[in-house]
């Protein structure tokens, strides 16, 4: 009894479908004789008879698919009868992927596989990718050694990336001592209330602009120390004379306003495309307030004496606390000044507000031992630092603009003419 | 040891080969009567005769088609390539045939057989005449493809080329054929495949390189020394194999890498190598690895052009501060 | 050299001198038929992968050429190789395995059909680009008689692999060592008047292939590739030659295959049924089976012997490339740099 199977017509052929049967089962056929017709993915044709014979089993009516090798019906002797539909003894012969895989495919059926697959993928998709920092490798493997959270760390790298550099010069907090520093079981320290507290917009807002600075913006920092010897002096005298209570940060704000006259660079904006140099200075002038930070600014601020700037920003301030403050007068700066000098805060980096091209981060005036033409002597200093964009400040050009800052600042007298 | 030109530590090599195996020959272009272009094989054809030093027709598919009928019954031809861009005209017997009968027949025959002969860019030789083909060959599996930087290595890597079982690639430099160094005098002293050594160490940042482009490398080590910088430069040797060890050893201690290659960049050595480098010592690194390429061009004529097409010192002494975040 | 342009066919004097090597040589054919179709059998039925290529209806080129065979020959083919392999002496059962991809297979399952490689019978290779492999057989030759031997190359061709750029360097530099005597090679055209599905007018600007060689100084003569009484004569007095001078030469066998190009080959729209059908009228077996039953070199009962044992032979590969394991894995690595 011959079989008639489903061939092979081609080298990636592993189906065929029966199209149609020309001859049914139980009828007699010669040899050469067509049987039926077949659909393969390049053709279709025709199957003959090898032998003469009567037409029988057929196991794949029309329409059915069947995989390369399996018996389609038989062709034999009259009443000839197979023990079983033959279908059912053919191992579908063409899985070359899962014979090639045994191993493989024997340990579950392919629908667990599936499903287990796609969740691991699922699993493999880091966490929070949009709000990473960029660091080195190694940065990140010696900031896991040292116990170093890197959301602490300042990059200097390009892009702000976090390079071993930068772990190195930081101090590990100890996790340890925080645990140390928990309630004992029993203490009468009230229990502190967790919570989770919903992002208002504005604190959105600053996390989206802070996070896109630091992010594409290449930071680098500059810091100064500067003696406020004689410019402490002057406030006292200008508050005498006028009344005004003019802070040490609204002189700094005149100083850096006129600094930044001789230093286009620093008074400028990085583009896709081109870099602008503003015609105008407009200081902004970081503002603390419940919610959060607002910055806003001093237009001219070049052409203001220390008393207007002084009015100004307390006028503008108490607008950002209550939460008054009209978008032009908080947009439109061109460089900002951030001041933690009050907290006692000495020196620290602040981020630069986009799209400013640098922050100045003024720290407390304190008095300290300096010395003088081989003297020590104690005079007020203030260290200040600043956070220069370098696709558009260089470092040459930030630590010129911090000279001429120097300048004024140190000799005030400058500031009032 | 005498200090030789790398030219003639290669002429040394076939001559000490020739006399040592009788089933050695060289086959190739204008090689016995003209007596080479590069003269490596002068004074060859008078020594062992026109059935051992064989001037073909410019016929590269043939020769080299020949050369595999021979090696798979024992002998050990020599194929020279006038220059190895020629050698395109047999990439069919090459990677079809030389790589892979060894491997289809299920080992039944071995293929010893070395193609040699310079490739890189010369000086004005423009554009079907610059070109570098060590990643190309370096793609397929069942050939080696050595790329000697020194006088003793062309000898020994040669030899050993020579003396081995696997079609060799064996890509000489023609600006190094001047080049002076001390050769081992020794007829066996061979040199292995797949050994990569360091040729200078230092600290802070691992240059890896390979033929022409390791003097460059060297070169611009020396002026970063200078400015305090020191390099540790490595020297691959091979392509295929590719030891690549040495530079992850080097890499865990410097953490940034430059790779210098003379051939255009996408889809070069460079880019293989920097990526190994990745996969391997990824956490190592405190700087994305740095490739040092030729310009994506044809190679221009113009003086000049040619110049800004090809990688210099100052190309690697940049690349090696971009590492070191000092740009 | 006179070169004869004429194909010659056989004469029937001296036949019966040497009929024990007439029932060899048939009986070969018949192994060789019975053994292609047990391959396109098991093709279709997804046992054999790949491509598949059949020597059915070209038999009497590579059995009488290679009746000539002498140990120490080495022998080329296309993709079309399973003849030449089966006639140098392959155990048919090492072959079969071969084309199931089983790591007894001859290559231990790393060729297949395409590169079927037997060193120690003489097979030095079955490959896939089309006449690429002209080169190695010239390269071959030289080598044979550059160790001082009498021994010669044998490279099988087809008509459609004399168009690329290796076949003209390859026969250059044959006939130009041949010169010296350093090319004993002999080069077999298996015209089968098909490139693939492309006609020899239509793929080659001179039709008389043979004529080719003399632009390469190698004589060539044409013979009727189905009468394999021609066909062994011709190759006879050509190895002669080639084994006494060291020249090399050619032989035009114009052939015919029975079946498709490949067995992928379904439509065959470059060629008639009715041409195919006529083609099978000069079936190189049953013109041998006529003749040597008309000379009473073999009888019928003896034919259907030979059949029978035929049967048995690829019927026992197939048994056999069944049964047999497929490669270890660790031979994915093996025999490579």
């Amino acid at each position: 009894m011959g079989e008639i199977i489903m061939p092979k017509m081609g080298d990636a052929m592993t189906e065929g479908r029966v199209v149609r049967w020309h001859k049914k089962a139980g009828e007699k056929v010669t040899k050469g004789e067509a049987l039926l017709e077949i659909e393969t993915d390049k053709v279709n044709l025709d199957l003959e008879a090898e032998e003469d014979g009567i037409l029988d089993n057929i196991a794949f009516e029309a329409g059915a698919v069947a995989p390369v090798g399996a018996v389609l019906a038989t062709v034999g002797a009259p009443g000839a009868k197979r023990a079983e539909k033959p279908a059912a003894a053919v191992a579908p012969a063409a899985a070359p992927v899962a014979a090639a895989e045994p191993a493989a495919a024997a340990k579950k059926p392919s629908g667990e596989i599936s499903v287990h697959e796609k969740k691991t993928a699922e699993q493999e998709i880091p966490a929070g990718v949009a709000g990473r920092r960029r660091s080195s490798p190694l940065a990140r493997k010696m900031a896991a050694q040292k116990g170093i959270d890197l959301a602490l760390v300042a990059g200097s790298g390009p892009g702000g990336r976090i390079v071993a550099a930068d772990v190195e010069r930081t101090r590990p907090v100890s996790r340890t001592g925080a645990t140390a520093l928990a309630p004992a079981p029993g203490s009468r320290l009230p229990v502190l209330e967790a919570k989770v507290v919903p992002l208002t917009a504005m604190r959105r807002t600053i996390a989206k602009r802070l996070a896109e600075s630091i992010g594409p913006v290449p930071h680098f920092f500059l810091t100064v120390d500067l003696d406020v010897t004689k410019l402490l002096q002057q406030r006292e005298q200008v508050i005498e004379i006028t009344g005004v209570k003019a802070s040490v940060n609204d002189f700094i704000v005149r100083a850096v306003a006129l600094a930044l006259r001789s230093h286009p660079l620093v008074n400028a904006s990085f583009g896709d495309e081109a870099i602008t140099l503003h015609g105008d200075v407009h200081i902004g002038v970081a503002v603390a307030t419940p919610e959060g930070l607002l910055t806003p600014v001093i237009r001219n601020a070049d052409r203001k004496s220390v008393t207007d700037i002084a009015t100004e920003v307390r006028a503008l301030a108490e607008k950002a606390r209550s939460r008054k403050l009209l978008p032009d007068e908080y947009q439109g700066s061109t460089f900002t000044i951030s001041n933690l000098g009050m907290f006692g805060v000495e020196e620290f980096t602040a981020i630069i507000n986009p799209p400013n091209a640098a922050i100045l981060a003024v720290g407390a005036a304190a008095q300290r031992p300096v010395v003088d033409a081989g003297q020590v002597v104690v005079r007020d200093r203030m260290k200040v630092t600043m956070s220069c964009d370098h696709r558009v400040v260089d470092g040459a050009v930030g630590a010129d603009f911090l000279r001429t800052l120097r300048q004024y600042v140190e000799q005030p007298l400058r500031l009032l003419i | 040891m005498s200090e030789l030109t790398y030219r003639d530590a290669i002429h040394r090599a076939l001559v000490e080969e020739m006399d040592r195996d009788p089933n050695v020959l060289i086959m190739g272009e204008d090689i016995g009567v003209y007596e080479g272009t590069f003269r490596i094989t002068a004074g060859l054809l008078k020594k062992y005769g026109a059935n051992r030093v064989i001037d073909t027709p410019i016929a590269e598919a043939g020769m080299v088609g020949t050369a595999i009928g021979m090696a798979m019954l024992g002998l050990r031809p020599i194929v020279e390539m006038m220059t190895f861009n020629f050698a395109l005209v047999a990439a069919d017997q090459i990677l079809n045939h030389a790589a892979k009968i060894r491997y289809f027949s299920g080992g039944q025959v071995d293929m010893p057989m070395v193609i040699r002969g310079p490739q890189g860019a010369g000086v004005q030789l423009s554009a079907q005449h610059s070109q570098s083909f060590e990643a190309f060959y370096g793609h397929f599996p069942g050939l080696i493809v050595a790329t000697p930087a020194t006088p003793a290595d062309a000898k020994g890597m040669l030899k050993s080329a020579i003396r081995g079982k696997d079609p060799v690639i064996f890509l000489e430099n023609a600006a190094l054929y001047g080049m002076k160094g001390e050769v081992p005098d020794d007829p066996d002293a061979v040199e292995p495949f797949g050994v990569s050594r360091v040729v200078r160490e230092g600290a802070h940042v691992t240059i890896v390189s390979y033929s022409r482009m390791l003097v460059l490398s060297l070169a611009a080590a020396a002026k970063l020394a200078e400015e305090g910088i020191e390099a540790e430069v490595i020297d691959l040797r091979t392509i295929r194999p590719l030891d690549l060890d040495p530079v992850y050893q080097s890499v865990r201690k410097t953490h940034r890498a430059v790779v210098v290659q003379e051939q255009w960049k996408p889809f070069g050595a460079a880019g293989e190598i920097a990526a190994s480098i990745t996969e391997t010592v990824f956490d190592e690194l405190d700087a994305p690895v740095e490739r040092v390429t030729g310009e994506d061009v044809p190679m221009p004529y113009a003086r000049n052009l040619e110049l800004l097409a090809v990688p210099h010192e100052e190309h690697v002494i940049a690349a090696v501060k971009r590492a070191l975040y000092r740009d | 050299m006179a070169r004869k342009k004429e194909t010659h066919g056989s004469s029937t004097h001296a036949l019966a001198a040497r009929a024990a090597e007439w029932k060899t040589i048939l009986r070969k054919m018949i192994v060789i038929r019975r053994f292609e179709e047990a391959t396109e059998r098991e093709f279709r039925r997804g046992k054999i992968g790949g491509y598949l290529h059949v020597y059915t209806g070209q038999e009497a080129v590579a059995t009488g050429i290679l009746a000539t065979y002498r140990q120490g020959d080495v022998v080329y083919a296309g993709y079309r190789d399973h003849a030449q392999t089966l006639l140098l002496g392959s155990d048919p059962n090492g072959i079969m395995a071969e084309l199931f991809g089983k790591g007894n297979g001859i290559s231990h399952g790393k060729g297949g059909s395409m590169h079927l490689f037997d060193a120690a019978h003489g097979f030095y290779g079955g490959y896939g680009i089309v006449g690429g492999h002209l080169t190695l057989a010239a390269g071959s030759a030289y080598a044979l008689r550059y160790k001082e031997t009498e021994s010669i190359a044998v490279c099988f061709f087809g008509d459609g692999a004399m168009n690329i750029g290796s076949f003209h360097e390859a026969l250059n530099m044959a006939g130009l060592w041949g010169r010296s005597g350093m090319c004993p090679a002999l080069f077999v055209i298996e015209n089968n008047g098909y490139a693939m599905g492309t006609a020899v007018d239509r793929h080659s600007a001179l039709t008389d292939l043979g004529a080719r060689f003399d632009a390469y100084a190698i004589p060539n003569e044409k013979v009727d590739g189905q009468d394999v009484f021609a066909v062994h004569a011709l190759a006879e007095r050509a190895v002669a030659t080639i084994r006494e001078t060291g020249r090399p030469f050619c032989i035009e066998a114009q052939t015919y295959r029975f079946s498709g190009h490949g067995a992928a080959d379904i439509l065959q729209p470059y060629r008639s049924k009715n041409e195919v059908e006529e083609q099978k009228q000069r079936d190189p077996i049953r013109l041998m089976i006529t003749r040597l039953t008309e000379e009473k070199i073999v009888t019928t009962e003896e034919v259907e012997a030979m059949e029978a044992e035929a049967q048995q032979i690829a019927q026992r590969a197939v048994e056999y490339a069944e049964q047999s394991p497929q490669p270890d894995p660790a031979e994915l690595f093996t025999d490579i740099v």
